[in-house]
């Protein structure tokens, strides 16, 4: 491939093998021999992702409206996978932390972890929901040849988990072995091990969640079943913000009465509430509830043009 | 008054709410939407002024220095330059370049040549070269004349509203 023809990878196959040519004979004449610039890759690679977001109906009006309705759905099962990773992160960053607040503040900060809690149980029983429903439309694509295209982002899928539980397994006697302060940070070898095994966990998270945005793709939906999934992942997405409010309510109250359990430093002693970790798995809520809120204004307006279109 | 169809030259001067307009010069830069002519959906007939609510809904009205212009919609620009003839690429991008002042990035160019491309406002002419040229479709022609005829309406406005008069483009 020519070092132009490679410029162009950020497009997806589809477009390149359309207009792919023409572009490249496009940049050679500007070019006129030259070296692209970086501006130049810059732009091409925004262009190609622009263009792959149109070929995924992200943006753009171009696609159907029932498309677009289903590529806000994708967003908004993209967003709960991020989110299903924060929520992870703050359960275990909140383990016990109503024993380090006064019982006169203790009932704010509870009542807000309890509504974490609950919103993230309704949001997966909502996801759960939408996957049984699909679950016909699923084996019908099965039947009619989708399994060669989804087999590989299954067997990787597969195979991330597998060493992600096998992790588990070799952990969990290891952790049995461990007093309290060991396991939280106090053995090193133990600590790196947990990480990994956690990061093989999210990998594995994400690539089932790339496997059933594939699968999502495939799908010959029924109009009802789409709006029923539709509305199932605007209640994921509702489900989302509201444990991100209770997590900055619950973050709050535990900074004003208790910071001491924010940094893990003996009770009383005075310090920052901005504990790293926290300010990450809040920043990742935020932006998973931002992507979802995209999602849910994207298949809002889907249906809203598919409800003008059909009268 | 004399008017134009395509007032709105960026080589035709500067106007702006915040800074003083030359007399007898008036330029603003404007986006429109041009999917308002293939909509699946038919419209009612609209009343006068909605190309100005157009605007406010729909698309960007910026008004910006010289010498720091860009139109906001390169399928405006496209579509004006096919209106006079078929055109590759490479010549499309010199076109524009040499009536609007105007320099689209080739990924710009070819995202609103797709984009017109996928609503049907303009089509390739068969080829054999690399360089494939695109020209206007009969659709491409009513929505070019759509969005021309809504540029003058505003163009006209603001120029009898500040007492200028429309310049030519060059």
């Amino acid at each position: 491939m020519s070092e132009l023809g490679r410029l162009l990878r950020w497009y997806p196959e589809v477009w390149r093998s359309r207009y792919g040519e023409e572009l490249e004979a496009l940049l050679e004449d500007e070019l006129a021999g030259r070296p692209p610039s970086r501006r130049l890759r810059l732009s091409l690679a925004f262009a190609g992702l622009r263009e792959r977001a149109h070929a995924a109906a992200l943006v753009g009006g171009e696609a159907p409206p029932t498309e677009r309705a289903r590529a806000g759905v994708l967003v908004v099962l993209g967003a709960w996978s991020a989110f299903i990773l924060a929520g992870a992160s703050y359960e275990k960053l909140a383990e016990h932390f109503a024993g380090a607040l006064p019982a006169a503040h203790r009932s704010v900060p509870q009542s807000a972890f309890d509504v974490v809690v609950g919103a993230a149980v309704l949001a997966g029983v909502l996801s759960v929901l939408g996957v049984a429903l699909s679950g016909p439309a699923f084996a019908r694509s099965l039947r009619s040849g989708a399994w060669p295209a989804l087999r590989r982002h299954v067997v990787r899928a597969g195979a991330v988990t597998a060493l992600a539980l096998a992790g588990v397994a070799a952990l969990v006697p290891w952790a049995h072995g461990l007093t309290s302060a060991q396991r939280n940070g106090g053995d090193a070898s133990y600590g790196a091990a947990f990480l990994t095994v956690a990061a093989c966990g999210a990998v594995g998270l994400a690539l089932w969640s790339r496997a059933a945005m594939a699968a999502y793709r495939r799908l010959t939906l029924h109009r009802r079943t789409a709006v029923v999934v539709s509305a199932l992942a605007v209640g994921v997405a509702a489900a989302m913000m509201a444990a991100t409010v209770n997590t900055a309510i619950w973050w709050g109250q535990v900074a004003l009465h208790a910071p001491w359990f924010l940094h893990g430093t003996a009770s009383g002693t005075p310090g920052s509430a901005l504990d790293p970790q926290l300010a990450l798995t809040a920043v990742v809520m935020l932006l998973a509830v931002v992507a979802s809120l995209y999602g849910v204004v994207r298949i809002g307006r889907s249906w809203v043009d598919l409800r003008r279109s059909t009268g | 008054m004399k008017t134009r169809g395509h007032s709105a030259h960026p080589t035709d001067g500067v106007g702006g709410s915040r800074r003083p307009a030359p007399r007898g010069c008036i330029s603003l830069s404007l986006s429109l939407s041009l999917s308002l002519a293939t909509d699946a959906v038919p419209r009612p007939p609209v009343p006068q002024y909605s190309v100005l609510r157009n605007y406010a809904l729909r698309s960007s009205v910026r008004v910006v220095p010289a010498g720091r212009r860009s139109h906001g919609d390169p399928t405006l620009l496209i579509l004006t330059s096919l209106a006079g003839g078929p055109k590759h690429g490479h010549a499309l991008s010199k076109d524009i370049e040499t009536f609007a002042g105007v320099r689209l990035g080739p990924g710009t160019l070819y995202g609103a040549i797709t984009r017109l491309e996928g609503r049907g406002l303009i089509e390739p002419v068969a080829s054999t070269d690399r360089r494939r040229p695109y020209r206007l479709t009969g659709a491409g022609s009513t929505a070019l004349a759509d969005a021309v005829a809504d540029l003058h309406k505003v163009a006209v406005v603001g120029a009898t509203r500040l007492g200028l008069s429309l310049g030519s483009p060059a």
